[in-house]
């Protein structure tokens, strides 16, 4: 071989060797992720796919970002990760935005300790932006640094004072520390300035109500469950919705603003859902849901038809277009909706139940009863079922046939106050006092501590069969628990006279007159000016050997008595002389 | 070669050659893979990996009526006569029961107790030290959500012949989904942990046992969603600590450090700030052989919105004990409508794996998961093994050597919320395929 072909070799073997290995340096670049259809997206997005696909493949920073967002909107996280990957290869690097998005898919992921880094990043060059700093907090107390993440949303609270996800934040943090008036302060302080906080006073709620305060607790409950916490904002996120074909996805992104009462962010939603899939059931259900939840029946009723003429599941839309026409005052058509539903699918418990709500507000006692009847075959310890088919049983005068069913919700809801009551009432009346005290004594026991209005009427319900029950154990010569009766009475109600009387009595009875004059005692405290009442402790005190005692309660009715009280004042006379037996004869 | 003259052609195919095997060599998939499975001689390992052919399955108990709501499982020989049973709690009926195994193999249900609210979660104790397992039964009210204070903690006595009265421990509380013994101080007796989700509002607390049936709350945590709460000493240092499970406006595990003398820190070990994250289940266990208990959990709740389905977010990780209150985040991978995780040693290697099941999935679609294995090589690795499609709405899964034979057999439960219910359960016994 000659020198020059020699050279030419050589100079062929090192292009060929260069060449390979340009080539392998090139293989291990970051590559954009290889096309695929992705399952369970809508053509749409494949449309959307391959245009931004072909764009990136020129290999500009903007069009690569486009196609990752694209991937992270509809939730493809492997494939927009490749993406930054790729952009992150090139000469401009990741931007402050960049890293905040591959926090998101992070923070989604659950993958805190590479979010933290993204988020750090992010905050290196954009450190005011506080949905970066609520997340990096966030993320720090999700992993054990609550010291770093006091610091976070300290940061957020210089920014915004009145930033609600941060003063939650803080607050937990507060609470961890056990640091528990800081917290309540600064909850009240955040509630004064965002009612709409609903997390915040659901956490004031239990904090209060762990310290005795009952009925701001209850107030403060009752707050909570008026909407959900507002979506917070989070500028850099939001395109992502509009790149978004992921139907769920939306659908879930709806409902949080739904939820929230942030109208103006749900409804264009779910104009993009009907977009991307004209023939879904999905959005006119969404849609139905959210004109129903304002008052406009009517319209959530053509809604819910469209969503069912769309193949829409009846067992889910079928209760929910039930209830919009029952809030329209459609009670026919809804009746002849769901008698259809049912004849169609006779084992669905959620028609059924609607079903029996429709029979029983249109009153066809005849329908609703047969149809509880079926529901309550299916699953006995439903509570609106068994408390509507007692209502029918006892508006109609079966008490009697109600009480089973009163019985099964007093057994699996123990904080229910009315079947409690029912079913004591109907002891009562059946002269059952002993029957009715259990269920009156557990719901006097739910309702202690609160204003609740039944709490007067279930006390002196309670209070009467104590009485009656003592009353009865007496004429029946058991004094000693009639006395038990009546102290439960008495605790019940400690001005119940009738109480005391029915102890003295008992007491009396078994010869215990030390104790039936102690009783008497704190009869007389209710009434102190009662001549007669202290007359008949004197008395007591007598018979119970203390005489001293009986003297001096004697001598003060003689002075409490009226002048005009002629009988009673000669009554008390023989007494203090000492006539005892002549007084008691008389 | 010395008889082959080099012409330009066999050069150049020469300097391919050594370029193509250069390439090769260099290229990431030619290099020399991980080692095969195999860990030494005290391992052994079955022929077949884990599989959809792997184990049978028979339903056991009563046959469902209406769609099925079980909530709990728990295996245990209540009766001690040497054979395992299975409790089971049934939210639909309101009840607890007993699939009592009363010869090997063969399983009769009854129930035990009276009515339970929404009954939830199972344990066994012997809590006042008469010789025989109380049941302890967390009692949510009702299943769906209420923010209602209509949950208790309900004991099932256990007077030794197996009859069994129910007694409340503490009721008026949000929902109550968790409920365990423990002796968390020096007293000798044994307290619990209740774990209330509730739904606006809910809790986690301990009651100190007094003695006598007197139990006295201490409240450690005031956010609803606590779903778990098991007690293990995660720092070694012989004091027991909670880790509970809260899944509702937050995503969060939390380790309530105990000193033993009933002093609790709460700390969040980790946690996702993503609100739909759906954590469903939590158990303690040592995965990775090295003395110290693990915490594996299960993301995979998609009950929360109109538009049901699985995330793809959902999945199974575990927590690793690095000691000295130290945890590493590690994910095994994705599974949607993950629950109820479980570490037991399936395909008998003698490494831990992880089981889960799928309470939540698009069961319209045939080849949707229901039942999985992460079958564990020993080395930090694990393989996603499917093992069922059906039956379905699988919520609840344990496992034990139900047959005294060496071999893991598996139970299920299934919580039959949405529909399609064509292949649903109510329990289900899983026995390793012949």
């Amino acid at each position: 071989m000659t020198p020059r072909r020699t050279l030419i070799l050589t100079g062929v073997c090192t292009a060929a060797l260069a060449c390979s290995a340009w080539i392998l340096w090139e293989q291990k670049q970051p590559q954009l992720p290889a096309y695929a259809r992705a399952p369970g997206l809508p053509a749409a997005f494949d449309v959307a796919l391959k245009a931004a696909r072909e764009r990136a493949k020129g290999g500009m920073p903007e069009d690569i970002r486009e196609l990752a967002q694209l991937y992270q909107a509809n939730r493809l996280y492997s494939e927009a990760k490749a993406c930054y990957r790729v952009l992150a290869g090139r000469g401009g690097g990741l931007t402050a935005r960049d890293r905040y998005f591959l926090a998101a898919m992070a923070l989604d992921e659950s993958e805190l300790e590479d979010a933290k880094v993204d988020l750090e990043a992010v905050l290196a060059s954009e450190p005011r932006y506080v949905p970066a700093l609520n997340a990096l907090a966030d993320a720090a107390f999700k992993t054990g640094h609550a010291d770093l993440a006091a610091l976070r949303f300290a940061e957020v609270l210089a920014i915004e004072p009145d930033n609600p996800p941060a003063a939650l934040g803080m607050a937990r943090i507060e609470l961890q520390r056990r640091e528990d008036a800081k917290a309540v302060a600064r909850l009240q302080a955040l509630l004064v300035r965002h009612p709409e906080s609903a997390s915040g006073a659901a956490v004031l709620s239990q904090v209060l109500e762990r310290q005795g305060e009952a009925e701001r607790a209850a107030a403060l409950r009752q707050w909570s469950q008026q909407a959900h916490d507002p979506v917070p904002p989070d500028p850099w996120l939001r395109p992502l919705l509009l790149d978004c074909y992921d139907a769920q996805r939306l659908g879930i992104a709806f409902e949080q603003y739904r939820l929230a009462a942030q109208m103006d962010e749900a409804l264009p939603l779910l104009d993009r859902l009907e977009q991307l899939d004209p023939s879904s059931w999905i959005p006119p259900m969404l849609r139905g849901w959210s004109l129903r939840k304002a008052g406009k029946f009517n319209e959530a009723v053509q809604e819910y038809q469209v969503s069912l003429d769309k193949g829409g599941d009846p067992e889910k839309i079928g209760p929910l277009m039930g209830a919009a026409m029952i809030a329209g005052g459609r009670l026919r058509e809804a009746a002849a909706l769901l008698a259809r539903l049912h004849a169609r699918l006779p084992r669905s418990e959620p028609i059924l139940r609607s079903y029996c709500e429709v029979a029983v507000r249109e009153g066809d006692r005849v329908l609703a009863r047969s149809l509880l009847g079926e529901l309550l075959g299916q699953d006995p310890y439903l509570y609106m079922p068994n408390m509507s088919m007692v209502q029918i049983l006892w508006s109609e005068g079966h008490h009697e046939q109600a009480v089973p069913y009163l019985q099964r919700v007093a057994k699996v809801f123990p904080a229910d106050v009315d079947a409690r009551g029912l079913l004591a009432q109907y002891f009562l009346e059946q002269s059952d006092p002993v029957s009715a005290i259990g269920p009156l004594e557990q719901a006097r026991a739910v309702l202690k501590g609160t204003a609740d209005k039944r709490r007067e009427r279930i006390s002196e319900m309670l209070r009467t069969a104590y009485l009656v029950a003592g009353s009865l154990e007496a004429s029946r010569g058991r004094f000693s628990q009639a006395v038990d009766f009546a102290e439960k009475a008495i605790a019940v109600d400690p001005s119940e006279t009738r109480a005391y009387a029915l102890a003295v009595n008992a007491l009396k009875r078994t010869g215990d007159f030390r104790r039936a004059a102690d009783i008497m005692e704190r009869m007389v405290a209710l009434s102190p000016g009662v001549p007669e009442a202290r007359m008949s402790l004197g008395d007591l005190a007598y018979q119970g050997g203390d005489h001293e005692r009986a003297s001096r309660e004697w001598k003060r009715a003689l002075e409490l008595a009226p002048a005009g009280a002629s009988q009673l004042r000669s009554a008390l006379g023989l007494r203090l002389s000492g006539r005892m037996d002549e007084a008691l004869l008389k | 070669m010395s008889g082959i003259r080099p012409t330009p052609l066999r050069i150049a195919a020469a300097a391919a050659v050594v370029l193509v095997t250069l390439a090769l060599f260099l290229q990431p998939w030619s290099r020399p893979r991980a080692a095969p499975p195999g860990h030494g001689a005290a391992r052994k390992r079955l022929a077949r990996p884990l599989g959809y052919d792997s184990f049978t399955h028979r339903a056991i108990g009563r046959p469902a009526q209406g769609d099925p709501w079980i909530t709990d499982l728990l295996i245990v020989d209540l009766d001690g006569d040497g054979l395992k049973d299975i409790l089971v709690a049934d939210g639909r009926l309101n009840k607890v029961t007993w699939i009592r195994q009363v010869s090997l193999g063969v399983f009769e249900e009854q129930d035990i107790g009276q009515t339970i609210a929404g009954p939830a979660h199972l344990e066994v104790a012997d809590l006042y030290g008469t010789g025989h397992l109380d049941v302890l039964v967390a009692s949510m009210g009702v299943i769906p959500p209420s923010n209602e204070k209509i949950g208790s903690v309900v004991v099932l006595e256990n007077d030794g012949t197996n009859h069994f009265t129910n007694r409340v421990i503490a009721d008026n509380m949000a929902r109550v989904t968790y409920v365990a013994a423990a002796p968390l101080t020096q007293s000798g007796r044994l307290d619990l942990v209740v774990g209330a989700f509730g739904y606006l509002e809910g809790e986690v607390r301990w009651m100190e046992n007094l003695g006598h049936g007197n139990f006295k709350s201490h409240p450690l945590l005031d956010l609803p969603g606590t779903i778990h709460a098991p007690v293990a000493d995660l720092l070694g240092d012989g004091n027991l600590d909670i880790v509970a499970l809260v899944t509702h406006n937050v995503e969060e595990i939390h380790a309530f450090w105990g000193d033993g003398r009933g002093n609790f820190r709460d700390q969040v070990l980790y946690g996702s700030t993503n609100k739909d994250f759906g954590l469903s289940g939590l158990t303690i266990a040592d995965v990775n052989q090295d003395g110290r208990p693990d915490i594996v959990y299960t993301n995979g709740d998609g009950f929360d919105y109109a538009t049901p389905g699985s995330r793809p977010w959902h999945g199974v990780q575990w927590l690793e004990n690095k000691g000295g209150g130290a945890f590493a985040y590690h994910r095994l991978g994705d599974f949607p409508g993950a629950y109820s995780p479980v570490v037991v040693d399936l395909n008998g290697d003698g490494y831990p794996d992880i089981v889960a099941c799928c309470g939540f999935n698009d069961w319209t679609n045939h080849d949707a998961v229901s039942l999985i294995c992460f079958e564990n090589d020993g080395k930090g690795h694990f393989t996603p093994r499917p093992l069922a499609h059906d039956p379905t709405h699988l919520i609840v899964v344990k496992a034990a050597d139900l047959f005294n034979d060496g071999r893991i057999e598996l139970v299920t439960g299934a919580f039959v919320f949405y529909p399609p219910d064509d292949r649903a359960s109510r329990v289900t016994l899983w026995e390793p395929a012949p």
